[in-house]
Order: C-alpha cells, then sequence, then structure tokens
C-alpha cells in the first residue's frame, strides 16, 4: 500500500475535464473549475467565507421573491423584503419550510424565470418520510457534484480512482445489469457497487472477494454495512485489500463503528453528512474533528432543541445557495447537529460541525443467520406505499415484528398489505407482523430519527440446529 | 430564459492571497520542472531508495501494518522489541554488562515496564566518557555510520548509527509525511545546517540535491540576500514540501510577507529542532498558505514525534522508541505534568541507548488524538531545562514567553535572560543598528509582572550577543535547575500583553 494521495493526478485530471464530460454529458463540464474555486474558498477566513455567503443567501431570496409566487405570498405575508435584509433576524421572520408545505405547494416554488421542462426532478429519497419531488435547475446540477467532489478530495477520492460502494439505496442501483453496462461501470468509472439489502456470510464472503479483485482506493459506504462488513473481514481469517479510505454517509457514524473499520481497513475514516434534497451538506477533513460545513453551498441556521440528552444540539434548517429552479429557504431537514465551538485544526476557513444526530436504524437479525441492515429497508420500503407517511419497524423477538405508521390522506387497508409484501422480500421466513397505528412518530431525545429499532442482540442469533428445530 | 447565477461569479485571482488557512493545492511549477521531478519520484527515487535504504520499503510497510491498529498492540510490539533490545545490550555492549553485573540483574528480571524503569538513567555526561563502552561487540556485522550531537550544550558528544537505524528512520519519516500528503521523492525545500553540516555533506546528499528533489539554503547565513535568492529559486521551483529549523522558517517567513511578491505555496511545512510557538506557527502558515507541522527528534535519536493534520499534541514513534517522562525521583509522571523525556532508541543495535535522557521537557497529554491513530501524544516539547527561569515561588518562566514581551518593541533586535541564582536575572538587550532607545519603562514594568515581586532583575543593553557554535540562538538560559513532577508546579502561560 502506498502512502494516501489526496492530490488530484494525471488520470484523475482527465477523468475531471475529458472523461467525465464525455461519457456523462454536459453536467459534468466545467466542474474541474468549479473546484478549484471552491479550493480557494476553503483557504479564505471564515469571515470572507461569511460575508460571501451572506451575499448568496440576499441574491437567492431575492429571486425567490421575484420568481416564485409561494415565497412572493410567504415573504408578503412575514413582512420581509429581501432587497433590505442585513441580519439573521430577518430572516428568522420568514416561516420554516417542511415537507407538507413542499407537497402542497409544488407549482408555486418553482421558479417562473426558468422553463418548467428544462428543471430536472431530482430522485428525492425520505429515509423516514415519504418523498417529495424536487426540481432542480441544470447548472446547479454541475455545482452540486463540484461540492461533492471537492469533499470527496479531502479524503483523497478524485473522479477516476476506484471506489468499493457497499450501497444500501437500492433506488441507486440498475436492478438486473446488463453486461455493457456493469463493463462501463466497472471498467469506465472505475467504481463497483454491491448492495446491501440483506447480509450473510455467503454474501459477504464474495464481496471480499470483490474487494481483493478490484483493488478500489476508497470504500463509499453506509456505515452499519460497512462495519458488519469490518467485522467479517477481520474474523473471517483470510487476507483482504486495504483501501487508503473510507467515506461513510447516509447515516450518523458511531464512534465504535470508525474504531472497528479503522482498524479492520488500517485507513482513515472520513464521515459525509447530505441529504437527497441538497446532496452533500457537510464533510471531514483530515483532522477528523468534525465535519464542515460548505458555506457557498449551503446557509445553515442552528435552532436550539429543548430537553436533549446532550447539550448544545441544535436542530438545523438548512437553505440551499445553489439550487435557483426551486429554491429551498430554510428547509426543516429533520436532522439535529452539534456546532463546534472552536475552529477546526486544519485550518479551513468553514464552518464545522461537531456531529450529527440524524436517522438512526438497527440492524435486524434473523433466524437463518442473515443480517438486514436497516437502512436497506429506508428508501426501499417506505417509497413504495404512498398512502404512508411514516413507518417505523420494530423487532421485538427473532420473529416478531412490529411496525407503527403514520397514516397518509390516502390511506387505505391495502397500503398495509403491500408494506407486509414488500417487507418479505427482505424477511422471507414466517414472521409475525402486528401493525399499530399513530398519530406522530417522535424523535428520540437524544436528536435522533429511528426508523428501524431491534431489540435482537447479536448472540441470540445463532443459527438454530435442525435437529431442535424439527 | 436565464437564471441568476449566484456562485457562478468567479472568484478573483488573488483570492487566496491573503495567504491564511492552509490549502491542499499547491501552487505547480512550470511544466518542465513537474515533468522533471515526476520522472525522479516515480522511476529515480524508487531505484535510489532501493540502493541506499534497502529495507526501508519493508519497514514501511510494517508500519501501515499498525496506523490504525489498537493502542495495546503497538505496545505489546514495543515491549516485545524492548526486550530484545535489552538481552542484546547485557549480552554485547560492555558498559551495559558492567552496569548489569554491578545492579546483580539478568535481563530476565526486567518482566514489565516498572522494572525497567527502574534501571539508571543514561545521561549525556555518562555518554560522553562511557562512548566506546557503549558500542557493542558485535558492531562488525553492522555498518555504523558515526554521527555528533550539536554543540548547544557544550562539547559535541559522538555516537554511532547503523544501517538499520537509518532505514528505520527513513521508513518512518515517509509514513508520518504520508500523514501531511507528502509523496515520498516530492520537492523538497529546506532551510537547514548546523554549520559544519553544510560542508560535510555526503555525496548522495550532493547528488540527490544535484537531480533536484532538494533545495538546500544555510539557516545560519540568513542574509537578506541569500533569502532572497533562495526565494527566487523556489518561486519558479514550487517546492511541495519545506523543511527547516522553527526558527530560520520563521525569519524566511517574515522575510516573505514583507515582501510580498515571493508566491511559495508548499503542501506542507515541516519544522524541527527548536520549539515551534503558536506564534511562529502562524506566521508561517500566513507566509507559505500552508499547514505547519511540528517534528520532534534529537542528532542521537531522530523521529521521537510526530504532529499529524489535527495537530492535538505530538504522536510519539512508539514502534522504534520507548518514551518516558519522569520527575526528579525518575519516576513516570501522570499526564499534563511536565518532567524529563528519557528515551530508549529500539533500533540502533550498533551503539544501544536504554534510558537516555534527552534533557527536554514534555508531558503527556493522555488522551487519544482525534485522527484515529494509536501513537500517544506528547503535549508540547518545551526544550532544555535550562530555558526555563524559576522563581522563588516555583512558577516556571519559559523562553517562549519572554519572546511575547518584546513582539511590539521592533528596536530590540536581540535578547537574553540568564538567572544565575532564584533571585538574580540579568536581561541582555541588542538594539538595532542606528537605534539607541527602547521603551525602557514599559519593559520593566512587563518584567516586573513576569518575574513576581521575589526577583531582582538587571536590564542591559550590549553591543553583540553572541549565537552559541550551534547557531541556536538561546532566549533564556537559567542555572538554577527546577524540580520536575510537582503537579502543583505552574508553567507561566501567556495572556497577551493587555494582561501585562
Amino acid at each position: 500500500m502506498s502512502p494516501a494521495k489526496a492530490r488530484a493526478s494525471w488520470l484523475n485530471r482527465a477523468y475531471i475535464g475529458l472523461v467525465n464530460p464525455a461519457l456523462n454529458g454536459k453536467t459534468y463540464l466545467g466542474i474541474g473549475r468549479r473546484v478549484r474555486e471552491l479550493q480557494q474558498l476553503e483557504r479564505m477566513s471564515p469571515a470572507q467565507n461569511r460575508s460571501r455567503q451572506w451575499q448568496a443567501l440576499s441574491r437567492l431570496l431575492q429571486h425567490a421573491y421575484d420568481s416564485t409566487p409561494f415565497y412572493h405570498e410567504r415573504f408578503e405575508r412575514a413582512g420581509v423584503r429581501p432587497a433590505v435584509m442585513e441580519r439573521l433576524e430577518d430572516l428568522q421572520k420568514i416561516p420554516v419550510l417542511t415537507r407538507e408545505d413542499i407537497r402542497q405547494n409544488l407549482d408555486g416554488m418553482w421558479s417562473r424565470r426558468f422553463a418548467r421542462e428544462s428543471l430536472r426532478q431530482a430522485a428525492t429519497g425520505g429515509t423516514t418520510d415519504t418523498p417529495v419531488p424536487l426540481l432542480r435547475s441544470p447548472e446547479c446540477l454541475t455545482e452540486k457534484l463540484a461540492v461533492q467532489f471537492h469533499f470527496n478530495s479531502w479524503a483523497g477520492m478524485w473522479p477516476g480512482d476506484r471506489v468499493f460502494m457497499l450501497w444500501g439505496a437500492q433506488q441507486d442501483l440498475v436492478p438486473d445489469p446488463s453486461w455493457r453496462w456493469r463493463f462501463y461501470e466497472r471498467y469506465l468509472m472505475r467504481h463497483v457497487t454491491a448492495p446491501t439489502s440483506v447480509l450473510n456470510p455467503e454474501i459477504l464472503e464474495s464481496y471480499r472477494r470483490l474487494l481483493n479483485d478490484f483493488q478500489p482506493k476508497v470504500i463509499y459506504a453506509y456505515p452499519t454495512p460497512l462495519t458488519i462488513f469490518c467485522e467479517y473481514l477481520r474474523d473471517c481469517g483470510r487476507t483482504y485489500h486495504y483501501p487508503r479510505s473510507a467515506i461513510c454517509t447516509a447515516e450518523p457514524l458511531l464512534p465504535q463503528q470508525r474504531q472497528t473499520i479503522e482498524q479492520t481497513l488500517r485507513c482513515a475514516v472520513f464521515e459525509h453528512y447530505g441529504s437527497r434534497d441538497f446532496g452533500m451538506v457537510a464533510a471531514e477533513c483530515e483532522a477528523h474533528q468534525g465535519m464542515h460545513l460548505n458555506p457557498s453551498a449551503v446557509f445553515v441556521e442552528f435552532v436550539p432543541v429543548e430537553g436533549a440528552e446532550v447539550d448544545g444540539l441544535h436542530e438545523i434548517l438548512v437553505t440551499d445557495l445553489l439550487n435557483y429552479g426551486m429554491p429551498l429557504i430554510r428547509y426543516r431537514i429533520n436532522d439535529c447537529a452539534m456546532p463546534a465551538s472552536a475552529p477546526c485544526a486544519c485550518g479551513r476557513g468553514f464552518p464545522l460541525i461537531k456531529k450529527i444526530a440524524g436517522r438512526t436504524t438497527d440492524n435486524f437479525y434473523l433466524a437463518n443467520g442473515n443480517v438486514v441492515p436497516g437502512v436497506a429497508l429506508t428508501n426501499r420500503v417506505i417509497q413504495v406505499c404512498p398512502g404512508l407517511k411514516k413507518v417505523q419497524v420494530i423487532q421485538n423477538t427473532l420473529s416478531d415484528f412490529h411496525i407503527r405508521y403514520v397514516p397518509g390522506p390516502g390511506f387505505s387497508a391495502s397500503d398495509l398489505g403491500l408494506l407486509g409484501s414488500k417487507l418479505r422480500v427482505f424477511f422471507p421466513d414466517p414472521l409475525q407482523w402486528t401493525f399499530e397505528e399513530v398519530p406522530e412518530i417522535e424523535r428520540e431525545r437524544s436528536g435522533k430519527t429511528r426508523f428501524c429499532i431491534s431489540h435482537v442482540k447479536r448472540n441470540e442469533t445463532t443459527p438454530v440446529p435442525e435437529e431442535t428445530r424439527a | 430564459m436565464k437564471a441568476v447565477h449566484a456562485t457562478q461569479t468567479s472568484l478573483s485571482k488573488n483570492a487566496s492571497e491573503d495567504g491564511r488557512g492552509p490549502g491542499r493545492s499547491a501552487a505547480s511549477p512550470n511544466m518542465l520542472i513537474a515533468l522533471r521531478s515526476e520522472i525522479f519520484r516515480r522511476c529515480l527515487y524508487p531505484l535510489l531508495l532501493k540502493r541506499w535504504r534497502p529495507t526501508a520499503q519493508v519497514y514501511l510497510s510494517k508500519l501501515r501494518k499498525y496506523e490504525f491498529a489498537e493502542v495495546e498492540s503497538i505496545e505489546t510490539v514495543q515491549w516485545t522489541k524492548l526486550q530484545a533490545l535489552i538481552r542484546h545490550a547485557a549480552q554485547n555492549v560492555p558498559y551495559y554488562r558492567n552496569l548489569f553485573r554491578e545492579h546483580g540483574i539478568q535481563p530476565e528480571d526486567i518482566r514489565s515496564r516498572q522494572d525497567f524503569a527502574r534501571l539508571p538513567i543514561l545521561s549525556k555526561a555518562t555518554l560522553q566518557e562511557a562512548c566506546n563502552e557503549l558500542l557493542a561487540d558485535d558492531r562488525h556485522t553492522k555498518s555504523g555510520r558515526p554521527n555528533a550531537s550539536g554543540g548547544s550544550t557544550g562539547k559535541p558528544v559522538q555516537f554511532f548509527q547503523d544501517a538499520a537505524y537509518w532505514d528505520q528512520a527513513h521508513a518512518w519519516q515517509s509514513f508520518v509525511e504520508s500523514w501531511w500528503d507528502i509523496r515520498p521523492g516530492d520537492r523538497t525545500a529546506s532551510l537547514w545546517g548546523a554549520d559544519r553540516d553544510i560542508p560535510e555533506q555526503s555525496w548522495r546528499e550532493r547528488l540527490y540535491g544535484e537531480i533536484g528533489q532538494l533545495r538546500v539554503c544555510n539557516a545560519f547565513a540568513l542574509n537578506a540576500a541569500q533569502m532572497e535568492r533562495f526565494a527566487k529559486m523556489l518561486v519558479g521551483w514550487q517546492p511541495q514540501h519545506v523543511i527547516g529549523y522553527a526558527s530560520a522558517l520563521e525569519v524566511f517567513a517574515k522575510f516573505l510577507a514583507e515582501r510580498g511578491e515571493f508566491r511559495i505555496r508548499p503542501v506542507a511545512v515541516k519544522t524541527t529542532a527548536d520549539i515551534l510557538s503558536e506564534e511562529r506557527r502562524r506566521i508561517i502558515e500566513k507566509a507559505f498558505g500552508c499547514p505547519v507541522y511540528n517534528f520532534y527528534g534529537s542528532r542521537e535519536i531522530n523521529n521521537l514525534a510526530v504532529e499529524c493534520p489535527a495537530r492535538l499534541g505530538l504522536h510519539v514513534n512508539t514502534l522504534s522508541r520507548h518514551i518516558e517522562i519522569v520527575d526528579d525521583e525518575n519516576k513516570a509522571v501522570p499526564p499534563g505534568v511536565p518532567g524529563r523525556i528519557v528515551i530508549t532508541d529500539l533500533t540502533n543495535y550498533f551503539m544501544p541507548f536504554l534510558r537516555y535522557e534527552i534533557e527536554d521537557i514534555g508531558s503527556w497529554t493522555g488522551t487519544p488524538c482525534s485522527c484515529g491513530r494509536p501513537f500517544p501524544l506528547l503535549a508540547k516539547i518545551w526544550g532544555r531545562s535550562s530555558d526555563f527561569i524559576v522563581t522563588p515561588e516555583g512558577k516556571l518562566i519559559h523562553s517562549v514567553f519572554f519572546t511575547h514581551l518584546f513582539y511590539d518593541m521592533p528596536d530590540v533586535a536581540l535578547f537574553q535572560v540568564n538567572q544565575n541564582d532564584v533571585h538574580n536575572v540579568e536581561v541582555q538587550l541588542a538594539l538595532r543598528p542606528g537605534t539607541s532607545e527602547y521603551p525602557e519603562s514599559l519593559l520593566r514594568k512587563r518584567l516586573r509582572q513576569a518575574f513576581g515581586p521575589n526577583i531582582s532583575f538587571k536590564v542591559q543593553v550590549v553591543p553583540k550577543i553572541d549565537r552559541p557554535p550551534s547557531g541556536k540562538h538561546r532566549f533564556t538560559v537559567s542555572s538554577v535547575r527546577p524540580s520536575w513532577g510537582r503537579t502543583d508546579q505552574s508553567i507561566e502561560q501567556w495572556t497577551g500583553v493587555e494582561a501585562l
């Protein structure tokens, strides 16, 4: 293994400038320049970055006020004039934007400066919630990609580097890839994907072989499946390839998980925080003292959470400074964070947050030894049941599952049947399901939203011998 | 229809010229230099490494194996190495053979670190006297290279290191440089040189410099003309790595900031030898626009500890050095309490040092680093014990503290604080040529505040303060020895001019 290399090589530059635009289209044009601009921004002082951010925010507000009926009306009602806005208090007069608002005002939110058909619909997720269709201008896709590339570069990952993705979100994967797609993905885009909806020793072993064959530079993964994979690698007693860095995203990375991954893969672990609505929002740098927000991409407000278990926990409200197609202003993303008090040792001029208490999911351990990471369900199960607003899956014993749900407007009993059949894809064994209708699924006092809760401990899951079962 | 574009506004070219925070992107030199150094790095460097440091690559891969291991596992490795070294010393080294016989110890009796900590400390004086007895009997099997320590404490000490020591030292350096994103074989500019080093450069080093990956500027002849020549060369050459004495780099950084026309943007700066105060770090970071990392080593035993990007302290090289911090009774001090640093070099079998007192003062942080690496952290290296002025109340004032007192007195070119006994201190000032005045009453007020009421001090203006032969200027010279290991002992902290 050669040392970590965070600087872009000639191959990386070729990918940024030539291969990506040629293969993936116009969106990838001009990303290199934009990344270089971001590298300049990170060298500026926090004060300079703040003032630039405020300018960008005022521009966005003015744009929203001028060109979207929804925000025009909303600002009018709140008595906010973007042109004369000077302080944070002025901004706080604007009501918080919720998912419900977007769902109800879809047509009023897109900017009339764009042609409706030029806006792209984003594949939005919604881990604990039903998804909402978001629109984006084509320009902002490029910028969001640049932000992501820039964050990745802190972990030494540039376009063109070999990446092994341990991916939980099924909708990102091509269900039944053709050989052409596989060739494109593996040899041109240079990444391989390992789905993590069900994990058992055979599947993990095949991933180990894939890891050794592919020799990736970076592992890009959901933390829980990656931890399961690392535990397997550690205990299986066979050799495996060590990447140069591991990037964890989509779920909060627990300290225990970080330690396991570091010690098994012998590399630094970087946590990234993003959402489907905004793209990448924050990422860890090489000092590992928290995650840096990118002030040119998002404006984040911190609202103190009362009665939280930990001091300094804040709910975050995000304003997307890049998407002019459908502005999202003071959007409640339903995650909590702790802003850092001290600046990061790396010296970057980007603000730092200590940790994210977002959605957490447990793993489900089944009687046959399979493990189903809760994250695998999040994007898969909820989106197909339009009548359900929120779902929480609780495993009480090996075979006893309890589901709490919040019914949506078009709810009917068939939705539950549909949900059950979707769940049976993951849990083929006869299991006992109970359903309970609840008015709301509350956030925990630690600030976390728990979508999957398992009360089954791992050691209880040793497969039952055939004789005793009979 | 076209949208208003908030972020498309192109940044001005001078956006990063303020040189504040570090960025990862180094400036690139012209194509030819980049190409030449890339060829060197990829083709020639591996060959040279193979030839000159044949086992370095093996050691490097071993280090990588432990980069994120558990603390216990690196401690086990360290203990195994330590036991092997003790056995070797007891068997092959006359000095230790006698020592063990005198004390009636067998190497097998040393079963734990506590047992090991009862061995007597090897002082610099003993090293000078017993130099020949410390050489191992089986040294003819190894190729030793003579080395001598800096004469900053008096007469130089001679000692030997073998090829394995140098290979492992090289491996550790490549290892830590990879933390800072420096690749082996990158272009390096160096502000270096104890006077005797420069003419004595080996032909290898000269060849290496000639081929083009190392440019050296003599740190002890830093005049404006030479710095200008060096800076001009570096602007075209754009080194990825800058190394040097902290004091010399500070002088050079100030020169760069003053002139403003030289834009040198390395990936990382490594400082050694001198104390890297926060002030100094800021000045150097500002001038080079990249992070500055402190590297602690000495001539006798190099590669002791080093900073990672998190910069919460200095990671100890646990796998090849055994570091203890002890008080005056040779007992280990708890984290946070300053004490004497005692080192055992686990890699030098040519001339083994067991529990060598390096005459530096340091303390442990006692906390793990945010970077996840298991190597324990030294909080700070305070330099020599004689760098501290001791007040009768038991307060310690380090030389770095005094440098703060003079920051807003540009007419004072150099100063030295000499303490002869607990109650008497003499402050010597050398003024800038052409000036004869300095804010005397202000300085007296500040000094009185720092020393407290029980010290009488004299302020004296002298025409010139001589540099010691090593070239490192010493701001404080105290002949009063503080007693180490007291938990109530406090090191005077700088709190800003307002406080005075």
